[in-house]
């Protein structure tokens, strides 16, 4: 006797394989509980900002404050869970502009071939020779005291964090538009494509509807990735002045403990660190897991 | 392949070629009038302005398609043709500022003329005040009228009072229809020409860029001269950083590879990863706090030769974890290859096989990462020069971008551009060369 077993798309293995998997599932239970802080903090802390008390400046761990106090007398600790928000909302929206726009571009470019591959390609071959660190701090320079939309309702001022991730999406979407360039090409060979297209069905539905849906895993693993050059990339503006200049985050705590280190100050930066080290750590491992969950010729 | 070699050298001009379009956009339309940090503010709107023509920042973006104001001297006399100082009409001076010097072989029917400035797109709605810089060109002073004053080639003048003036053609129509000018000077507007259509800052960019001709503001020394003296700072950083690094990665990932999926593959892998979580920043703090520790007098600065040992083993350290583990891929996918298993049925150690073939095979991509990666030894590690104080080309990088020193920016970024592009052409004929299994187009 045969049992026919129902077929399970690309997504329903992958999710399988992950849930087999209790790395990942850690990992994705770290993410979730930084997303959750993230969200949460800004709210449960508001207090923060204002509770300086200089008679308890620069204390170390104790029962009072868990991770010591910082130069201004305030928790370090909440200070840590408060920077989760300024990193977790770098991290999420560089790659919600990085990522469409690497797909949009690499899906034309690899669509319709000729003279729009040509300008594309040469667009992102431009911007990849340009080492990225200097285009982040020329765009994030170049952000300082403008706003867009300015006067609508939705006014966004660039010299503060999103300016941050709008600088950081402008540089980091190379990689995906290669990457879907490349398999876009591949696929548009495909018979089934070959199908639509004798159907009747016009380019651009055939790019969204049937070719798109083939490459967005690009986009998923390529969100890990994102998200931990965008953690790092934080903390290397905030060394250069030209981060998140109004709220706590991890790469300002990072640079105002510069010269903590020699007088004995370890707390601010290594909490920081630590907060970090966790996030990416989880970031880098979730990534491989799904990257390897999502391929199909593992099996 | 010659023609491959020539196709791809075509690509790399285009593409440096977009490089420039892209920081001319970024440094300097974004950057808008940097003359007010470079130049005293009390010296006032006129320094400003020899400013920004001694550094041609005050020529038309990409092209300079233009009108300018025209006056001609229908008197034939045989003196000096002029705009003269009225003291109370900085309109006046700034006319005459602009405007090119009297040109005898310029004679026209009825006696010389006198352009203005080439970069005037003036149209007879064009406000005065646009020629003054948007200040307003009539000087505060209530003792003397404000006066636009031409000296005439036969010895008369001509006083026009620009007081109730707002736009070019007011202007226009004051000089020509004054009661006592009878047709002695005709002003107009001249027709558009193209002259000096290069004469922009863009093709002034490219014409800096290409030669490393560009000034900086601050200390009026060339990109070149910046290069030769501050390059080798750079360069004491990032050479035995990348030979070291690179060094001990090859060591590392060989070993790896050879005990692949054994305790010391596995641990090795877990260090990279973690290596890999700890921010360039936090490395950097604690290379620092440990130097600082064991001997303080080398911690900062130049001021010994064994300084430089700190930031080239934190560079050296930050970047392993990331080049064990892209090596050790390249390497474990060769290792798994056909070739190698049969070497292995027929009895050959391994350590055999992996230094006689599979480093061999293993090369050309290693090789391609480190070539592309020569380019941006120039620049330094540019966080690392910055807070240990090495005066190299990264540091000036950096406060050039703070002191918005335009020509240093653009001509920095578009060297690294060029030895990236460069290597990219070398790495590609590399591969060319050495792999038969690749087929140039």
């Amino acid at each position: 006797m045969s049992t026919i077993t129902t077929g399970r798309s690309l997504w329903g293995n992958a999710a399988v394989r992950l849930r087999r998997d209790p790395v990942s599932l850690v990992c994705l239970a770290v993410i979730v509980v930084y997303v959750v802080i993230a969200v949460v903090s800004p709210f449960m802390l508001s207090h923060w900002d204002a509770s300086y008390n200089y008679e308890m400046r620069n204390n170390p761990p104790s029962k009072q404050f868990l991770l010591g106090s910082d130069g201004l007398g305030r928790s370090v600790l909440q200070k840590t869970l408060l920077g989760a928000h300024v990193s977790m909302t770098v991290g999420f929206m560089a790659n919600i502009i990085a990522i469409p726009l690497g797909f949009l571009l690499g899906a034309f470019a690899g669509y319709f071939g000729r003279r729009i591959d040509d300008l594309i390609v040469w667009f992102y071959t431009t911007v990849a020779s340009i080492p990225g660190i200097i285009l982040l701090i020329a765009l994030k320079f170049a952000f300082a005291d403008k706003k867009i939309f300015s006067g609508s309702f939705c006014e966004i001022d660039l010299s503060g964090m999103a300016g941050v991730y709008l600088a950081l999406g402008l540089i980091s979407w190379i990689g995906t538009c290669r990457l879907v360039r490349a398999e876009t090409m591949k696929i548009k060979e495909l018979d089934y494509v070959l199908a639509a297209r004798a159907s009747g069905r016009s380019d651009l539905a055939i790019l969204f509807r049937h070719i798109l849906p083939n490459v967005i895993h690009i986009g998923i693993i390529n969100f890990s990735l994102g998200f931990v050059g965008a953690i790092g990339a934080e903390v290397i503006l905030s060394f250069l002045n030209l981060g998140v200049q109004n709220l706590p985050s991890w790469g300002k705590m990072i640079n105002d403990a510069r010269m903590d280190l020699v007088v004995g100050r370890w707390w601010e930066l290594a909490s920081a660190t630590g907060a970090m080290f966790v996030i990416v750590l989880a970031w880098n491992i979730f990534g491989d897991r799904l990257r390897d969950a999502l391929d199909p010729k593992l099996k | 392949m010659d023609r491959y070699v020539l196709r791809r050298l075509f690509q790399a001009v285009i593409t440096v070629l977009g490089v420039m379009l892209i920081t001319f956009v970024l440094f300097r339309m974004i950057a808008g009038d940097v003359s007010s940090s470079y130049v005293n503010q009390k010296l006032g709107a006129e320094a400003r302005l020899a400013f920004n023509e001694k550094h041609k920042l005050d020529r038309p973006g990409v092209f300079n398609y233009h009108r300018r104001l025209e006056l001609a001297d229908n008197t034939a006399g045989s003196g000096m043709f002029a705009l003269l100082d009225s003291g109370s009409s900085r309109l006046a001076r700034a006319l005459e500022l602009h405007l090119a010097p009297y040109q005898p072989e310029k004679r026209q029917k009825g006696g010389p003329i006198i352009t203005g400035r080439l970069i005037f797109n003036l149209s007879p709605k064009t406000a005065l005040g646009m020629m003054t810089e948007g200040k307003s060109f009539i000087v505060p002073d209530k003792a003397a009228v404000p006066l636009f004053i031409v000296r005439l080639s036969d010895g008369t003048f001509l006083r026009v009072d620009v007081r109730l003036l707002k736009t070019c053609g007011d202007l226009i129509g004051a000089i020509n229809g004054h009661p006592s000018n009878n047709g002695r000077v005709e002003a107009r507007i001249s027709r558009w020409t193209i002259a000096n259509l290069f004469d922009t800052q863009f093709f002034w960019h490219l014409y800096e860029n290409i030669t490393f001709s560009g000034k900086s503001y601050a200390t009026e020394q060339t990109i070149f001269q910046t290069i030769a003296e501050r390059g080798k700072f750079s360069l004491s950083i990032t050479v035995p950083a990348m030979a070291i690094g690179w060094l001990l990665a090859m060591v590392l990932s060989c070993l790896v590879a050879y005990y692949r999926g054994g305790l010391i593959d596995r641990v090795t892998v877990f260090i990279t990863i973690l290596g890999m979580c700890v921010p360039y920043l936090a490395y950097m703090l604690l290379g620092q706090w440990v130097m600082f520790k064991i001997a303080p007098e080398y911690a900062a600065g130049l001021a010994s030769p064994w300084s430089i040992y700190v930031p080239v083993m934190i560079a050296v350290i930050a970047g392993l974890g990331w080049s064990v583990r892209f090596y050790r891929v390249i390497i474990l996918n060769e290792i798994n290859k056909d070739y190698v298993r049969t070497a292995r049925a027929k009895g050959v150690p391994l350590p055999g096989i992996l230094f006689r073939h599979v480093l061999k095979n293993c090369m050309l991509p290693i090789l391609t990462e480190v070539i592309s990666e020569i380019p941006f030894l120039i620049m330094g590690a540019l966080l690392l020069e910055k807070f240990f104080g090495i005066p190299g080309l990264g540091d000036l990088f950096l406060t050039s971008i703070t002191s918005r020193d335009v020509p240093v920016i653009t001509g920095l970024t578009y060297f690294t551009t060029i030895l990236y592009v460069i290597s990219l052409l070398l790495t590609d004929i590399l591969y060319a060369v050495f792999d038969p299994r690749i087929r140039l187009r």
